[in-house]
C-alpha cells in the first residue's frame, strides 16, 4: 500500500518522484519499460529551451521560463552535466527578421532574462562566423543543453535513495477507485495507493481515461535527430537554427537545429511527423533525408562552416527518433484531475517538455501536499553522490582511481573511454543496468565512433558476470532482445566455467 | 624517467613486425603496448586460411601467422604489455597507457610507430532508418562473438557488404549452421578476392545481389527482417524494388576505417583519402620520429603486405635513432594520385637520403580494364604499365627505381593516374 | 565437350582456368599461372575439395575454443559432416599449434590439428 504512485520514469515521473521524496509519504514509480528512461526522455534534442517562442500565455511558456531557472541549482545537486551554451535563431531575409521581432516580443511577455535582437555585427560578436546571407536574428542566451537520460537516471537514483520504490517491467493495465484511493493493476501485479500521478507519456491519455471522465487525447509526433562526431565539438557553440523553418512534412516542429551535447556529439534535427504507433521510435528514410536535405542546403549559414564548408557525410555517427506525447489542446495537462480527487496529471510534456518538467513537478507538488497536509521529512537527500566519469578525469585523477580500484585501468569502451570499473558500477547500482542499453545509457559505452563494435560482446559478458547469468540470457533491451545463442548445440554453459 | 628506444601501439601483425624489423636493426629498447589479452591483434580471430602465402609460402590460418610473429618477438626477449590501452601519445614522444596491474604509465620513447589497425563502419554511420533491434552486428563482432566467445550471433542471416569480410562471414556463420539468405552489395562489383565469392558463395548457394542495399530495419526487440532494394548509381534507393527478407541478424561489412584518434589528438596529420597520418617513404608522419604502417595508415588486404610495410618502418625507426633524429627534408616530392586513383602511399618523398627503390601503393576508386598505369615525374610521363583490370579491391603497387628518380634533381611531384586505353 | 570455368582458390590471385571436359574426361587446362592452380582446377572438376576451419571446446583453458583446421582439403561433399563431428569433440587445456585435435575426420584419412595455443587455468593466472 503506497500513499503515491507515479506511472512512468521519464522526466516528468522521475521529477516528481525527486519532489515528492522530500515528504513522509510511500512513493512507488511504476515503469512498463525494462529499464527507467525508456520512452521520450531518451530520445529527444537534449535542449534547454530559453522560452522565447513557447506562446504567450500557455502553461508551456510559464514552466518553460521557471524550469529553465532551476537548472543550475538542479544539475549542481544531482552532478549532471548542464551548460547554457545560449540559443540563436539566425536570419536570411526580412520575412525571417520580422519573426525574430515576434519571438522577441513573445520572448518579453514571457519574462524570458536576456533575450536581444542582433543585427549581423551582433550575431558576429557571439560567434565570430555566420554565413554571408545571414544579416541578424535573436539571441537567447538563456538556452541551454543536457543530457536527458543521465538527467532523469539521476533523479530517479536520488529519488530512490529518498525510499522511493521503483518497478520495471509493470504495464498498467487498469486502474479503479476504492475508498482510499486507487487499485493499479499491471501486467505484474495489483498495487494500492492513495494518490496516483500520471506520467505516461505518449500513453498518459490512455491512463487518465481509465479514470476520468474529461478524456484527453495524446497524438505521438515524431521526431527525428542525427548525430555527428564529437571531433566536430569545437565548431558548435550555441544552439543554432534558422527562422521560420518550412519543412515538406508540415512544420509542428521548433526548427531545425545544430546543437552541441554535454557529451560532445553534435545533434541535429529535429522534424516532425504524426505517427500512429504510440512506441515507434524508427527513424524514417523520410525524416532523415529531410534532416540531410536541410543541413545540406543550409550549412553555409552556419558557424560551422567556416571550419567545415560542407556538410560533413562521413561524420555521421548514428541516427535515432523519439516521440512527442503532443496534447490536442495544444499545451501542457498539469494537475489534480478536476472529476477524479487524489489523480494528478502531468500529460502532453511534448517540448518544452524536458525543459519545464522540474518546474511543473515542484508545482504539483506543492499544491497536491498543501491541499493534502503532506508532511515535509527531515531526512531528505537532494544532493547525489556521482563518481567523475574516467573520460572526465585528468591523469592524477585517474591514477588515484586505478591504484584505488585496479578495474579502472581495464579499459572497455575505448571510443568513450569507459572502465570496467565503471561499467560494473553501472550494474551495481541502485536502478542497476540490466541490459546493454542500459549501460550503455549511464555509461555511455558504445555511444561512439563503433558504436559498440568492440565494446558491446564484452560490455555482455561483463553483464553475465555480475548478475550471474549466461551470456545467451544477457539482453540488449530487455525481454525478447536477446544478443548470443549456444553454438554448436550447446546447452547454455554457467560464464564461469 | 627511462627512455624507450621504441614503443609501437598495437601488438597485431603490424606492430609485432615493426618490432621485430626495428630489434634486428639494432633497436634495444623496444615496447608493444596492446589493449588485448594477447598479442596477434585481429588474426586472433581470423581463424579461416589464407594468410602467409607470400610471406612464408605456405598458406596459414590467421593464428598461426600471428604465431609466427609472436614467437619471433619471444625469441627476441622484446618487451610487451597486454590489456594495455595508450589514452595519449604527443609529438615529444611521450605516451599515456593504461593497464590494471601497473595503472596509469607515462612512458618516453624516442620513436613511436603508430600500427593500431582499424575498426568497422556500423550502422548509424550508413543512415540506415528504422528500428534499433537486436540482432544487428558489424562482421567482425560477430566473427568475435563465433571464433572466440564461442557463440552464434544469430541464426537467419542477411550480410550488407561483399568485401572480404562480409563473404568470410557467409561462409563463417553457414558452417556454424546458421542460414544465410543473401549477400547485399551497393556497388556493382564485389571488392573482395575473387576466389572468397567461390568458396564462400558459390560452394554454399548463398545469392549475391549487386546494387542493392537495405533500405529499413524492422523489429522491435530483435530483428525481425530487412527490407532490401536496388540503388541507383547515386546510391538512392530505386522506387519499387523493395523486397523483404525475414532474418534474425543483419551483419554489416561496409568499410574499415583507420583507428587514427590517437594521430589525431596529437595533431599528426591525416590523410583525408586514406584516413590515415600522411608518410614519407620512411613511413614518418609528419612529427617526428612518429612512425605508422598497417591498416592504420591504409586498409590492406593481405596480411603479407602489412608486414612487410611494417618490417619498413621498423627498420626506418631504427635508422631514425642512429641518425640522432636528424631526417634530411631539405627536399620533398609530393606523392599524389588522381583520374581513378582513389589514394596513395606514402604521400611524401625524401629523395635525398633514400638510396633505395621507392614503392608506391595505392587503389583506384572503381573498376576499369584495360587500362593504364601512368606514372608523372612533375609533367613528364615516365611509366605507362597496362593492365588487364584493376579494381578497387585490390591494392596496386608500383616500384620507382633510385635511379629513375635521381635522373630528375628537379622533381617536384609524382602523379600516378589511370588511363584509360 | 563441356568448358568449365573455374576461380582458382589456392592464393588470393584467384586465377579464371578454363578446364575442358569431354567424354574420356578432362581435356585440357587452362589460365593457371602456377602448378597449385593446374591441380586445383584437375581436382575441382571430378573430386573438389576444401579445407576446413572452425573451433573446437577446450575445458580448463584460458579461452572457451581452440581454432582448428583440416591439414589438407577434405571432400567438399564431407565439410558439413566434418562440422557436425567436431561439435562433439572437446581437448583439455593446454593446446599448442599443431596438436592433433581429430584424427582421420569422418573417415577421409585427413587430421585436424589445433592453430592456435591455449593455457591452461590455474588458479595463478585467473586473476580477474
Amino acid at each position: 500500500m503506497y500513499d503515491a504512485i507515479i506511472i512512468g520514469s521519464g522526466i516528468s515521473g522521475a521529477s516528481l518522484a525527486y519532489e515528492l521524496a522530500a515528504y513522509k509519504l510511500r512513493i512507488a514509480v511504476i515503469e512498463k519499460g525494462s529499464d527507467i528512461c525508456s520512452g521520450t526522455s531518451r530520445g529527444n534534442s537534449a535542449t534547454v529551451h530559453s522560452g522565447h517562442d513557447a506562446a504567450y500565455g500557455t502553461q508551456k511558456a510559464l514552466y518553460n521560463v521557471m524550469g529553465n531557472a532551476m537548472f543550475d541549482q538542479l544539475c549542481s545537486d544531482l552532478k549532471v552535466p548542464f551548460i547554457r551554451n545560449g540559443t540563436i535563431l539566425f536570419a536570411i531575409n526580412e520575412a525571417d527578421m520580422e519573426e525574430v521581432r515576434r519571438l522577441k516580443h513573445n520572448a518579453d511577455k514571457n519574462h524570458v532574462p536576456g533575450v536581444e535582437v542582433l543585427d549581423r555585427d551582433g550575431l558576429l560578436r557571439i560567434e565570430h562566423y555566420f554565413g554571408p546571407d545571414v544579416i541578424g536574428g535573436l539571441y537567447a542566451p538563456t538556452g541551454g543543453i543536457v543530457c536527458p537520460y543521465t538527467l532523469v537516471i539521476a533523479l530517479c537514483e536520488q529519488a530512490h535513495r529518498n525510499h522511493v520504490d521503483f518497478f520495471l517491467n509493470n504495464k498498467v493495465m487498469c486502474i479503479q477507485k476504492n475508498a482510499t484511493g486507487f487499485f493499479v493493476t499491471t501486467n505484474k501485479t495489483v498495487f494500492q495507493t492513495r494518490f496516483l500521478f500520471n506520467c505516461a507519456g505518449t500513453h498518459a491519455d490512455e491512463i487518465n481515461n481509465m479514470v476520468s471522465s474529461n478524456k484527453i487525447t495524446i497524438l505521438p509526433r515524431k521526431g527525428e535527430h542525427i548525430l555527428l562526431d564529437k571531433k566536430l565539438a569545437p565548431y558548435v557553440r550555441a544552439t543554432i537554427s534558422q527562422t521560420p523553418v518550412n519543412l515538406p512534412s508540415g512544420g509542428h516542429t521548433k526548427g531545425m537545429g545544430i546543437m552541441p551535447s554535454v557529451d560532445k556529439t553534435i545533434i541535429l534535427g529535429c522534424d516532425a511527423h504524426d505517427v500512429t504507433d504510440k512506441d515507434d521510435t524508427a527513424t524514417t528514410a523520410i525524416g532523415l533525408d529531410e534532416i540531410t536535405s536541410y543541413f545540406e542546403k543550409n550549412w553555409r549559414h552556419l558557424p560551422i562552416s567556416e571550419k567545415i564548408p560542407k556538410f560533413p557525410h562521413n561524420r555521421i555517427i548514428n541516427a535515432f527518433g523519439g516521440l512527442r506525447p503532443h496534447s490536442t489542446t495544444d499545451d501542457f495537462i498539469i494537475g489534480e484531475s478536476e472529476d477524479v480527487a487524489g489523480f494528478f496529471n502531468m500529460a502532453g510534456i511534448e517540448s518544452p517538455g524536458l525543459t519545464a518538467a522540474p518546474a511543473i513537478a515542484k508545482k504539483i507538488v506543492q499544491d497536491a501536499a498543501e491541499k493534502y497536509h503532506f508532511e515535509k521529512t527531515d531526512v531528505f537527500i537532494p544532493t547525489r553522490d556521482h563518481v567523475k566519469p574516467f573520460r572526465d578525469m585528468n591523469d592524477e585523477e585517474r591514477r588515484q582511481a586505478v591504484m584505488e580500484n585496479k578495474e579502472y585501468g581495464d579499459i572497455v569502451c575505448r571510443c568513450e573511454m569507459v572502465t570496467k570499473a565503471e561499467i560494473k558500477a553501472a550494474i551495481h547500482a541502485p536502478l542497476g543496468a540490466t541490459n546493454v542499453n542500459a549501460v550503455k545509457m549511464r555509461t555511455r559505452a558504445g555511444m561512439g565512433r563503433c558504436q559498440g563494435g568492440f565494446c558491446s560482446p564484452v560490455v555482455a559478458k561483463i553483464l553475465a558476470e555480475e548478475l550471474s547469468i549466461d551470456l545467451t540470457e544477457v539482453t540488449q533491451s530487455g525481454e525478447g532482445s536477446n544478443i548470443f545463442f549456444p553454438k554448436n548445440g550447446n546447452q547454455a554453459k554457467r560464464n564461469s566455467q | 624517467m627511462k627512455t624507450y628506444d621504441l614503443i609501437v601501439i598495437g601488438g597485431g601483425p603490424a606492430g609485432m613486425a615493426a618490432a621485430i624489423s626495428a630489434r634486428e636493426n639494432g633497436c634495444e629498447d623496444v615496447l608493444i603496448l596492446e589493449r588485448g589479452s594477447s598479442l596477434g591483434g585481429i588474426l586472433n580471430q581470423c581463424i579461416h586460411n589464407g594468410f602467409g602465402l607470400l610471406t612464408f609460402h605456405e598458406e596459414l590460418t590467421g593464428p598461426e601467422y600471428a604465431a609466427r610473429y609472436a614467437e619471433k618477438i619471444c625469441a627476441l626477449n622484446i618487451d610487451y604489455q597486454l590489456n594495455t590501452t595508450v589514452i595519449r601519445i604527443d609529438r615529444e614522444k611521450k605516451v599515456t597507457a593504461i593497464n590494471a596491474d601497473k595503472g596509469l604509465q607515462i612512458l618516453q620513447s624516442k620513436t613511436i610507430i603508430l600500427a593500431m589497425g582499424c575498426r568497422e563502419r556500423p550502422r548509424g554511420a550508413l543512415n540506415i532508418p528504422g528500428s534499433r533491434p537486436a540482432g544487428i552486428f558489424s562482421a567482425g563482432t560477430a566473427q568475435r562473438i563465433i571464433n572466440i566467445d564461442g557463440y552464434m550471433p544469430g541464426h537467419n542471416v542477411v550480410i550488407l557488404g561483399s568485401g572480404d569480410i562480409g563473404l568470410i562471414m557467409a561462409r563463417r556463420m553457414t558452417l556454424e549452421g546458421a542460414k544465410v539468405k543473401v549477400v547485399a552489395e551497393l556497388m556493382p562489383y564485389s571488392s573482395g578476392l575473387k576466389r572468397n565469392i567461390v568458396q564462400c558463395l558459390d560452394d554454399f548457394g548463398i545469392p549475391l545481389k549487386f546494387r542493392t542495399s537495405v533500405v529499413k530495419i524492422h523489429g522491435d526487440k530483435r530483428l525481425t527482417g530487412v527490407t532490401l532494394a536496388r540503388m541507383d548509381d547515386r546510391n538512392k534507393p530505386i522506387p519499387d524494388t523493395e523486397e523483404f527478407y525475414e532474418c534474425d541478424t543483419l551483419l554489416l561489412s561496409v568499410g574499415l576505417i583507420p583507428e587514427n584518434e590517437l594521430s589525431d589528438e596529437a595533431g599528426i596529420p591525416l590523410d583525408p583519402s586514406t584516413c590515415g597520418p600522411v608518410v614519407n617513404n620512411d613511413f614518418e608522419t609528419e612529427a617526428e620520429g612518429i612512425f605508422a604502417c598497417g591498416n592504420v595508415l591504409h586498409v590492406h588486404d593481405l596480411v603479407d603486405f602489412v608486414s612487410q610495410e611494417a618490417a619498413s618502418a621498423g627498420k626506418n625507426a631504427a635508422c631514425y635513432i642512429r641518425r640522432n633524429g636528424l631526417s634530411n627534408k631539405e627536399r620533398t616530392v609530393r606523392l599524389f594520385g588522381s583520374d581513378g586513383v582513389r589514394y596513395i602511399v606514402p604521400q611524401i618523398l625524401n629523395p635525398d637520403r633514400k638510396d633505395e627503390d621507392l614503392t608506391v601503393r595505392f587503389r583506384v576508386g572503381e573498376v576499369y580494364q584495360n587500362a593504364f598505369i601512368s606514372v608523372f615525374f612533375n609533367d613528364q610521363c615516365i611509366l605507362r604499365r597496362k593492365k588487364p583490370i584493376v579494381t578497387p579491391g585490390e591494392m596496386e603497387l608500383i616500384k620507382l627505381r633510385k635511379e629513375q628518380i635521381n635522373q630528375f634533381p628537379d622533381l617536384k611531384s609524382i602523379t600516378i593516374k589511370i588511363e584509360k586505353g | 565437350m563441356e568448358i568449365r570455368y573455374i576461380t582458382c582458390i589456392c592464393c588470393p590471385f584467384g586465377c579464371q582456368i578454363e578446364v575442358a571436359v569431354g567424354s574420356g574426361g578432362i581435356q585440357s587446362i587452362s589460365g593457371y599461372t602456377c602448378n597449385r592452380g593446374l591441380n586445383f582446377a584437375a581436382n575441382e572438376v571430378n573430386h573438389p575439395e576444401r579445407m576446413v576451419t572452425t573451433t573446437v571446446r577446450v575445458i580448463g583453458g584460458m579461452q572457451p575454443q581452440v581454432s582448428v583446421k583440416t591439414r589438407k582439403g577434405i571432400p567438399k561433399s564431407e565439410v558439413f559432416r566434418c562440422m557436425e563431428e567436431l561439435k562433439s569433440v572437446e581437448v583439455h587445456a593446454p593446446v599448442r599449434i599443431g596438436d592433433l585435435i581429430r584424427e582421420n575426420i569422418c573417415g577421409t584419412g585427413i587430421d585436424v590439428i589445433a592453430t592456435k595455443d591455449v593455457q591452461q587455468i590455474n588458479f595463478q593466472n585467473f586473476s580477474d
